[in-house]
C-alpha cells in the first residue's frame, strides 16, 4: 500500500506533469499559431504550479510577518521567482501576438503550414 | 492547504486545459484559458501564496485574455481543418513525444519532496553527511566548535563554522560570523549548519537560504510582506531587469505594429 | 469596436473606471503591508484603460490617452527604478551599493530607508506596467480601417 500514499501525497506533482504535457502537446500538434500560444500559456502555468507547490508547507501561513507568531510560514522565495515569471510570460505573450498579427497582415493566414507553403511559392 | 479543495480545483483545471487545446473556436479557447487562469489563481491563494494568486488573477485572467481577444479581432477566429498529410501526422508524433517525456517525469518523481513537507530541501535544509558523535558532543554542548567537525565540513567543501548554540537536547545550530563588519552589513552571526544526534551518529545539515530570509527580513527592511522585500530589495537587480523586459516587450510591440506614419 | 454606442456599457464603465484606478493605487501603495505591489497595481491600472477602450471605442480613447505621454510614461517608470539605484550608489560613497536603498538620502534610519526605497521602486514598476499594458492593448486592437476619418 506504500505506492498509494506515494501517489496521493504528490498529487500536485502529478497535476503539474499532466498540465505541462497538455501544453506541450498543444505547442507541437496544433497548426494554428494562436493555439500554439495558448499551449505555451498552459505550459508556463504548469511550471508555476510546480514551484508554488514546492513552497507550500502543512500548517504554514501566508508569508506576511505577524508580530508574536512563532509557527511556520510558507516559503516566499518561489513566490518571488514566479511573480517575476508571470509578468515576463505576459510580456512574451504580447510580443508573440504582435508577431502573429504581422504574419496575418503579410500572409493572410495564421496556420503555420499555409504560411510555409506561401513562403515556398514566393521563393520559387 | 486543504487537499480535497485542491484536488477538486486541479481536476477542473486539467479538464479546462484539455478543452482550451482541443476546441476549434479560438474565442472560446481564449475564454476557457481565462477561466483556467482564474481557477489557477484560486489554487495559489489556497496554497497560501497570496501575491502570486493576485498577480495571476490580474495578469493571467485579465491582461492575457484582453490581449488574446484584441489579437483575435485582427486575425482569424476559427482554426482551420488540417488537410495535408504531413500536418495530419503531427498529433500522433506529439502524443508519442509527450508520453515519453511523461514517463521520464514519473521516473524522477521519487526525488520530489512530498507536498507540504516543511523539512524538505527548498523549505528548510539539506543533509550534508553524518559523523561519529563519541567525543565531540560535549564540546558542542559547551559551545566550542570541535576540530573534527571543522575538518569534515571543510572536506565536504563548505565554509567552516565559528560558533555553536545548543537548541535543545541533541540538536545544535552552527553559525558563521561574517568577516565584513561594515556598519550596515549585519555582522551578527548567521546560522549555517544544523546538527542533530541520531543514535550514536551526528547528522549535519546545511540550512537553506530561505531560513535567514524568513527570520531576519522584517528586522532588516521594516517591511512585513516577505514577497515584497524579496522582490524589491533582496532581488532588486532581478526586478530591475524584469521591468526592463516589460519595457522592451512594449517597445517591440510598438515597432512591430505601429506603422501609421505618426507617433 | 463598432460605431454604435451602448448607453449601458458606457455608463457602467464611467462609474467603474475611477474605482478601478483607486483600487490600483491602493494596491501599489500597500505592497509592503499586504499582498500586492507594483506589478499587480500597474496591471489593474492598465486594465482600467483597456475597459475604456472597449467601452468607448479606440478613436475616442486615443484622444483621452495620448500616445506620446503613454510612451514617455513607460520609459519614466524604468528610469525611476534605475535612478533610485543610482542615488544609492552615489550617496553610499565607498560602499558601492547599487540598489541598496539604505543609502538613500532620507532623514530616517537605515532600515526605514530600505522600506521607503522599496515604495519608490514599486511606484516606478507600476508606472511602467500601466503604460505598457495600455500601449500594447492599443497596438493590438488597432485596425487600419479605423485610421481613416481620424482627424488628428
Amino acid at each position: 500500500m506504500e505506492w498509494i500514499t506515494e501517489i496521493l501525497e504528490k498529487y500536485n506533482y502529478w497535476t503539474f506533469i499532466i498540465i505541462m504535457l497538455i501544453g506541450l502537446y498543444g505547442m507541437i500538434a496544433k497548426d494554428n499559431l494562436i493555439k500554439k500560444i495558448i499551449g505555451l500559456s498552459i505550459f508556463q502555468t504548469a511550471i508555476f504550479l510546480f514551484y508554488v507547490s514546492l513552497a507550500d508547507v502543512i500548517g504554514g501561513t501566508e508569508p506576511i510577518v505577524i508580530e508574536g507568531y512563532t509557527g511556520l510560514y510558507v516559503n516566499p522565495l518561489p513566490h518571488v521567482l514566479i511573480l517575476t515569471a508571470i509578468v515576463v510570460s505576459v510580456a512574451t505573450l504580447a510580443v508573440a501576438l504582435a508577431l502573429i498579427i504581422r504574419i496575418h497582415e503579410e500572409y493572410g493566414t495564421i496556420e503555420e503550414r499555409e504560411v510555409l507553403i506561401k513562403e515556398r511559392d514566393a521563393a520559387s | 492547504m486543504i487537499p480535497s479543495i485542491d484536488i477538486a480545483l486541479l481536476s477542473i483545471i486539467v479538464v479546462l486545459a484539455i478543452v482550451a487545446i482541443t476546441v476549434k473556436d479560438l474565442l472560446a479557447a481564449t475564454m476557457v484559458l481565462g477561466v483556467y487562469s482564474f481557477l489557477m489563481a484560486m489554487v495559489w491563494v489556497e496554497m497560501h501564496s497570496v501575491d502570486v494568486g493576485f498577480t495571476e488573477a490580474a495578469v493571467g485572467a485579465g491582461a492575457t485574455t484582453a490581449f488574446l481577444i484584441a489579437a483575435l479581432s485582427r486575425t482569424a477566429r476559427h482554426e482551420k481543418e488540417v488537410t495535408d498529410k504531413k500536418t495530419k501526422r503531427l498529433p500522433a508524433v506529439a502524443l508519442v513525444f509527450i508520453i515519453l517525456l511523461g514517463v521520464i517525469f514519473v521516473y524522477i518523481a521519487e526525488d520530489i519532496p512530498a507536498f507540504g513537507d516543511s523539512d524538505s530541501a527548498p523549505n528548510k535544509y539539506v543533509k550534508l553527511f553524518s559523523m561519529d558523535a563519541d567525543e565531540i558532543e560535549n564540546d558542542l554542548n559547551q559551545g566550542i566548535v570541535p576540530e573534527k567537525l571543522i575538518g569534515s565540513v571543510k572536506e565536504a567543501g563548505f565554509q567552516a563554522p565559528t560558533g555553536v548554540i545548543n537548541l535543545r537536547k541533541g540538536e545544535w545550530d552552527a553559525f558563521i560570523i561574517p568577516e565584513e563588519t561594515t556598519q550596515h552589513f549585519y555582522p551578527k552571526e548567521q546560522k549555517y549548519y544544523f546538527i542533530k544526534k541520531e543514535g550514536d551518529k551526528l547528522d549535519v545539515y546545511r540550512y537553506s537560504l530561505i531560513v535567514r530570509w524568513v527570520e531576519e527580513g522584517k528586522e532588516e527592511t521594516e517591511v512585513v510582506n516577505m514577497v515584497t522585500y524579496g522582490l524589491a530589495d533582496y532581488r532588486s537587480y532581478d526586478t530591475l531587469g524584469e521591468t526592463a523586459v516589460i519595457f522592451t516587450a512594449g517597445v517591440s510591440v510598438i515597432l512591430l505594429l505601429r506603422r501609421r506614419g505618426k507617433l | 469596436m463598432s460605431k454604435e454606442r451602448d448607453v449601458i456599457i458606457e455608463t457602467v464603465s464611467r462609474l467603474m473606471i475611477p474605482f478601478i484606478q483607486l483600487f490600483a493605487l491602493y494596491v501599489i501603495i500597500h505592497g509592503a503591508g499586504g499582498p500586492g505591489g507594483g506589478f499587480q497595481g500597474g496591471v489593474i491600472f492598465g486594465s482600467s484603460f483597456v475597459l475604456f477602450i472597449i467601452a468607448f471605442g479606440i478613436t475616442a480613447a486615443r484622444k483621452k490617452v495620448s500616445e506620446r505621454v503613454n510612451t514617455a510614461l513607460s520609459a519614466l517608470g524604468v528610469s525611476i527604478y534605475a535612478v533610485v539605484g543610482l542615488l544609492c550608489l552615489i550617496f553610499g560613497l565607498g560602499a558601492a551599493q547599487y540598489l541598496n536603498y539604505g543609502y538613500l538620502p532620507l532623514p530616517v534610519h537605515f532600515e526605514e530607508r530600505r522600506a521607503l526605497g522599496m515604495d519608490f521602486v514599486e511606484i516606478g514598476i507600476g508606472i511602467t506596467v500601466m503604460a505598457i499594458v495600455t500601449s500594447i492593448f492599443f497596438d493590438l486592437a488597432w485596425k487600419e480601417e479605423e485610421d481613416e476619418g481620424d482627424s488628428e
